[in-house]
């Protein structure tokens, strides 16, 4: 399931005083099987991008191909490309209206005409996936800790079985364990095969998870690369309101200081062994 | 008026707070919080979810009154309802969400909102709004929608809306949860600012273990209780019991902790980028 856009651009309100271009001329190509990291400060435009996607959002120029098809071509069913295409929204508690837990899981399934017992299966499967209790499937989505509806919100869309699996900013307001524990899923989700596009402030967690970092700035795609190569571009992230992991930032301040370590480091794990391994080349005590 | 002693701060006393969700059905939110705060202090909350840091936030400005036990806020017993505005008027609050917070179309009178409440003649009113602004480097905007700021810039006008009833204390319950990383460093070099320049007493609650770096003082909350407290060296010194509650180390100070187990002569408790530098470049060689 390849995802191809090329020049894309989404204005706004076209055509009013208030029109906004909110991504201008982007390009670029996900591969099956991708992890990909998508970052940029609030109003870059991540939200818009990713919502064309799987046809939310119509181009106002350029296309989105996905299996070589442009999505917006004549006798192509959105309907199909969005089952595909998964897309969990920013908070999405928001947007949780049913009266159980099992009736939101149940509700993209059940639209897209599966018959009940196929319903059954795919929530019960979706809630193995995200690690979601069964004791919780009758309870109301509403009294469910922030971490667990945002679970619930994973399991609805993983219920429709898709290939691509679409999450905008989906730790934001979580504490410390509910972020690992949806981090923890949606890498478990990856391998089993499912290409990722992750949206998150958390240059951390994208750091570690991710092989693929896309950079948005002011509607442009600035930065499209691997990780590690995107995240040792320190200044340039900076001056987009940017910056990489703390212990990337580390290592760079270490080579100011004349130390011959890589500046490309994106884990606690992986700068531990860089710096000891520099610490025994020079000899000092307690690193042999 | 109850006499107010200028070295009081805020004080919470063996304070037991129920949530009764249904006659049957109680939730006991905070289990006896024994919590003195002096003036000018900056103190981060951490805990995970549930654990009662916006219950304890609540008691600091009178909003929920203890069951069991006493909450002083500079002299003041919160349950002594005369006191309830004066209580108000000087511990402040400021919220996660920007957008539920600001009401008026432009900024300006965003910020005049509290002090027209408390009121304060229309000439003073000015002045308070315009120091208001400036204190929170916002003073360029304030002709401006608020719904056109960024989320930074909304919490920064929302401080300066508590600035202008001339607070002691601010107390902040998750500002930056919503904000990108850029709005959440502005956010915090606001306050940080105002505790060192204006000597006001801040209690910040977060999820962001790198925002505790910024405090004199970490409180940690698991349950309803205050389970560790000191400076974040020493919380984040004790990680086992950091992520037996679910929390974390912030990652230079998981760093330092690993390059001290791998043997290495540093300060285990280094937990900024600048501090590790500094320990690992004092290391000599061939000793
Ligand atoms: N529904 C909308 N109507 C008008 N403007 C919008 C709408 N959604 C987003 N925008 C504008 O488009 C730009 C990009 O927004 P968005 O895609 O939400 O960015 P991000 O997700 O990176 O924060 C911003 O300037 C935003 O104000
Ligand atoms: N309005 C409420 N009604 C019932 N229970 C509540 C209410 N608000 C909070 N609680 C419960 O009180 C406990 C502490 O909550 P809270 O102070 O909001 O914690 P925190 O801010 O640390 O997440 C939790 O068990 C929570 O479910
Ligand atoms: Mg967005
Ligand atoms: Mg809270």
């Amino acid at each position: 399931m390849p995802i191809e856009v090329r020049n894309l651009t989404h204005t706004y309100m076209q055509g009013t005083i208030s029109e906004v271009t909110a991504i201008f001329d982007i390009n670029f190509r996900i591969d099956d099987g991708e992890f990909i990291g998508l970052i940029g400060a609030t109003g870059s435009g991540k939200s818009t991008l990713i919502q064309h996607l799987n046809g939310l959002l119509k181009p106002s120029s350029g296309t989105v191909l996905v299996d070589g098809v442009d999505i917006w071509s004549k006798g192509v069913s959105l309907k199909k490309v969005r089952q595909k295409i998964g897309l969990v929204f920013q908070y999405p508690e928001q947007q949780v209206f049913e009266e159980t837990v099992y009736d939101d899981i149940a509700f993209g399934p059940k639209n897209l005409g599966y018959s009940q017992k196929e319903v059954e299966g795919q929530v019960e499967e979706a809630c193995e996936l995200v690690g979601l209790d069964r004791e919780l499937l009758s309870r109301s989505p509403f009294e469910l800790s922030g971490g667990q509806v945002r679970r619930v919100a994973i399991a609805g869309i993983l219920a429709i079985k898709p290939k691509v699996l679409i999450l905008d900013e989906p730790t934001a307001g979580l504490d410390p364990r509910g972020r690992r524990e949806i981090l923890d899923n949606i890498k478990n989700l990856h391998e089993t095969g499912i290409s990722v596009i992750l949206v998150s402030h958390n240059m951390d967690d994208v750091a570690r998870l991710c092989e693929r970092i896309m950079v948005l700035d002011k509607g442009k795609l600035v930065a499209d690369g691997p990780a590690r190569e995107v995240f040792s571009q320190g200044r340039f992230l900076e001056s987009i309101d940017l910056k990489p992991p703390d212990v990337t930032v580390l290592m760079e301040k270490l080579r100011d200081r004349g130390w011959a370590v890589r500046n490309d480091v994106l884990t606690v794990e992986e700068a531990c062994a860089e710096i000891v391994k520099e610490l025994q080349r020079r000899g000092v005590a307690g690193a042999i | 008026m109850t006499m107010v002693d200028e070295a009081w701060g805020l004080e919470a006393k063996r304070v037991f707070y129920r949530y009764e969700v249904d006659e049957t059905h109680k939730v006991l939110a905070l289990a006896g919080v024994d919590f003195e705060v002096s003036q000018g202090e900056f103190v981060v909350v951490l805990g995970p979810n549930g654990s009662g840091k916006s219950t304890l936030a609540k008691h600091f400005n009178a909003l929920l009154l203890p069951d069991d036990g006493d909450v002083w806020i500079f002299g003041m017993n919160t349950k002594d309802s005369e006191s309830t505005w004066e209580i108000r008027r000087s511990a402040g609050m400021v919220f996660q969400n920007p957008d539920n917070q600001l009401v008026a179309t432009v900024v300006e009178e965003d910020v005049a909102f509290g002090p027209e409440n408390l009121g304060v003649k229309p000439q003073d009113i000015r002045e308070l709004v315009a120091n208001a602004l400036e204190a929170v480097g916002m003073e360029a905007f304030n002709r401006h929608a608020p719904h056109h700021l960024s989320g930074g810039q909304k919490q920064r006008v929302a401080i300066a809306g508590i600035l202008a009833m001339k607070p002691k204390c601010i107390i902040l319950d998750e500002p930056t949860a919503m904000l990108d990383p850029a709005g959440r460093e502005e956010v915090m070099k606001t306050i940080k600012g105002l505790n060192e320049e204006m000597g006001i007493t801040i209690i910040h609650i977060t999820h962001f273990m790198d925002e505790a770096l910024y405090a004199d003082r970490v409180i940690v909350m698991n349950e309803g209780q205050i389970v560790m407290q000191g400076t974040p060296k020493t919380v984040f010194g004790q990680s086992h019991i950091i992520s037996q509650i679910g929390l974390d180390v912030p990652p230079v100070g998981k760093l330092s902790q690993e390059l001290c187990l791998a043997g290495i002569n540093i300060d285990p408790g280094a937990l900024t980028v600048d501090e590790l530098v500094d320990e690992l470049c004092q290391l000599k060689s061939g000793i």
